[in-house]
Formats: C-alpha cells, structure tokens, sequence
C-alpha cells in the first residue's frame, strides 16, 4: 500500500512540475518561433524588416490593418545595440517596443513621449556597464537577446502615398551598430536601408 | 531495479499526459479580464507583473501587445445581448470615440482577417464616416452596403471583433471597465 502511494505522489509531483515548467517556458518557446519567422524577413539578427501592411491571406507578423511595422531580433549578449530612431514629423501614432524573451514588453516609447525626433536607442543587457550620452535611450533588458517592433499608425489604408512616407520613416528607424556610438548613423543608416525590405 | 525503471517509466509518462492536458487546459482558460458591456480587455497588459499563467495566455493569444498604458485592446466575441458572434450574420456597432489618441476595429475570422475584393478590415479613427453629432455606426454583414461597411464574411462560423486604442486618455485607463465603448447589435441573419 505504501509503495502504491508512493508512486502515486511520485507521479503527481512530477505532474505538478512539468506542468509549471511547460507553462513558465512557453512564452520563451513561442519568443523563439518568432523570433525564427522574424529573422526569415529581416535576414540577421540586429536588423530591422518590414514586410507591408497585413492582409487577409498572408501570413503577417502583426494582425493589426492599420499599422506599419518593422521589427526585428535583438542579441545583446555581445554588447549594447544601437538602434537610430526617426519619429515621423506628422501626428501618426509612432511606437519603439522592446519585447524580452519571456514575451514582456519591457519598453516603449512613442512618438510624444521621445526624447526628439531622432535619437538613438539602446539596448544593453544587465552585465553591461554602459553610460549612454544625453542623446540616447539607454535601457537594460531583462534577458540578452528579444524582439524590436517599430509601429506607425496609419491614418488612410487606402492611401498609397501616406504609406510611402510611413514606409520611409521605418526606413530610417536601423539598428545601427552594436554599440560604438562613434559610428556614423547616416552612413550606415544608408547601407541597411536595402535590407529593411 | 528493472521493475523500478518501468514503474519510473510510467510514473514519468502519466505525469506528461496529465501536466500536458494541465498546460492545454490553462492555455484556453483566460485570465482575469475587464469586462466591459460585450468587450473584454487583459488586465495584465504589460505584464511585467502577470503571473506565469496570464504571461502564457498571452503569448498564446495576444503575441507583442503593448503594455497597457501604451495601447488598451478590447475584444469582442459577443454582441451587446450576450450572443456569439457569428460570420455570415449582420451587426451594427455604433458609438463614438473613445477616451484615446487614436483607435480602430477590425473583424477576424480567429486571429486571420477576412478576405474580401476591396480589401477593407478595418474602420478607425480616422476613417470612419460620422454624424453631424460626432457619432458612427459600422454594419458588419456578409453583403456589401453603404456607409461605414465591414465585411463578416460569408461562411459561417465565429467572428470576433478588436477594439484598439492607442494612447489610452487617463478616465480610459483608469476604469476601463465603466468607458464609454461601442455597442454591438445583432441585425438579421442572411
């Protein structure tokens, strides 16, 4: 009889911790997937993509219809990532997300809560030791690596020149380096604008 | 100490089965949501405080939302009398704008957009066609009609509708539950 309860318990407890383990690593496991379909669009880690305004029938990263929206996978474990900020000049809604690896949205900043209309944002992980300067974001993220989404509402769906000014503006917002604030954010904003497809 | 692996053996795998069942229950169930009217909202938007449960709830169902100060999402999965929303049914959501910088409604077929030739999903703040006293009326229905239409899709099955607000006002964000926010009434069936 003891031996019968003592499977029993055993069998429990290891139902209870599998339980709890499966749930706690779920929201990493699906970070992971996207982050995999992510990098399929925006080619490497540490580069933003834009694949369009979501549509019936297309598999798309957000289901909102009337928001532009670049993104990408952050890896900070080799140190800060840059990212260079452009906020639309117009009143569209404008957001940077920073979503960590347990799915969190640990940061955002719109466009009327950014510090200017360009800035740099970045990102560092909590090893890092890094003074930013007054024209940067800088923000710890609770986990090396996670996901950037950059969001532009879009006033007139059907308006295919305001999308050509958002799209524009996203192409502008690049992560530009790891780190090295001494780098040239125009030239290299140039150079991976081709990339942000 | 071979009957001892094959009982560990079972032991093991009767655990899998009922954690996993455990973890298929808890993704379906939804955690403490605002209810307002026919519109629910997460609590825990943001999530930095969200337990284990509410962070894989959302993960699950509302992948890279934005903390709740940022945007609040309503959804919708029945109309204003407590009905399922159904595809291939009529409804008239009418109202006026709520306490935010900018919103939208969209219709989805589970969490796809429905097809349809002039490519329309959504109304929002900017796009909707008022009147004279600032109120709006959408009609969702499977045929095409005037106005603020939106296609429900012409098969049958569920329709959920999501009300998006982007830069919540601070009355919204402190009782979302007691907002003004649009009524969904069910039209006639096709």
């Amino acid at each position: 009889m003891s031996g019968t309860l003592y499977w029993v318990l055993l069998t429990l407890a290891l139902a209870v911790v599998l339980h709890l383990a499966a749930i706690w690593y779920f929201p990493r496991m699906v970070s992971r997937f996207s982050a995999r379909k992510l990098l399929k669009f925006a080619g490497r880690w540490n580069t933003l993509g834009y694949r369009g305004l979501a549509t019936a029938g297309r598999r798309s990263l957000t289901t909102n219809p009337d928001v532009v929206t670049a993104f990408g996978v952050y890896d900070a474990s080799r140190g800060p990532v840059r990212i260079a900020c452009a906020v639309p000049p117009w009143d569209n809604y404008w957001s940077i997300s920073l979503f960590a690896w347990d799915t969190d949205n640990f940061f955002v900043v719109n466009d009327r809560t950014a510090r200017s209309k360009k800035f740099d944002l970045v990102i560092t992980s909590r090893k890092d030791q890094y003074q930013g300067s007054e024209d940067e974001e800088v923000v710890v993220s609770p986990s090396k690596k996670g996901i950037v989404l950059v969001r532009i509402v879009i006033q007139d769906r059907d308006d295919p020149a305001e999308l050509a000014r958002l799209e524009e503006v996203l192409r502008k917002t690049v992560v530009v380096s790891r780190a090295a604030p001494s780098q040239s954010p125009s030239r290299l904003i140039a150079r991976e604008t081709q990339s942000v497809g | 100490m071979l009957p001892y692996l094959v009982k560990l053996s079972l032991s093991f795998t009767v655990a899998a089965l009922v954690a996993g069942r455990g973890f298929r229950r808890a993704l379906r169930r939804r955690p403490r949501r605002i209810q307002n009217g026919p519109w629910q909202a997460s609590v825990s938007s943001g999530r930095r405080r969200a337990g284990i449960y509410s962070r894989a709830f959302a993960a699950r169902h509302e992948p890279l939302g934005l903390q709740r100060s940022e945007a609040l999402y309503f959804v919708a999965y029945t109309d204003s009398d407590g009905n399922k929303l159904r595809r291939g049914c009529t409804y008239s959501l009418s109202g006026q704008d709520p306490d935010t910088r900018w919103w939208s409604v969209a219709a989805y077929n589970n969490n796809t957009l429905i097809p349809n030739p002039r490519h329309r999903y959504s109304y929002s703040m900017t796009t909707v066609l008022r009147g004279a006293d600032g109120r709006w009326t959408i009609r969702f229905s499977p045929r095409e009609a005037g106005g603020n239409w939106l296609p429900s899709a012409t098969e049958e099955g569920e329709l959920k509708l999501v009300l998006r607000c982007y830069g919540p006002g601070a009355e919204l964000l402190a009782n979302p539950a007691a907002a003004r926010l649009p009524q969904i009434v069910a039209g006639t069936s096709r």
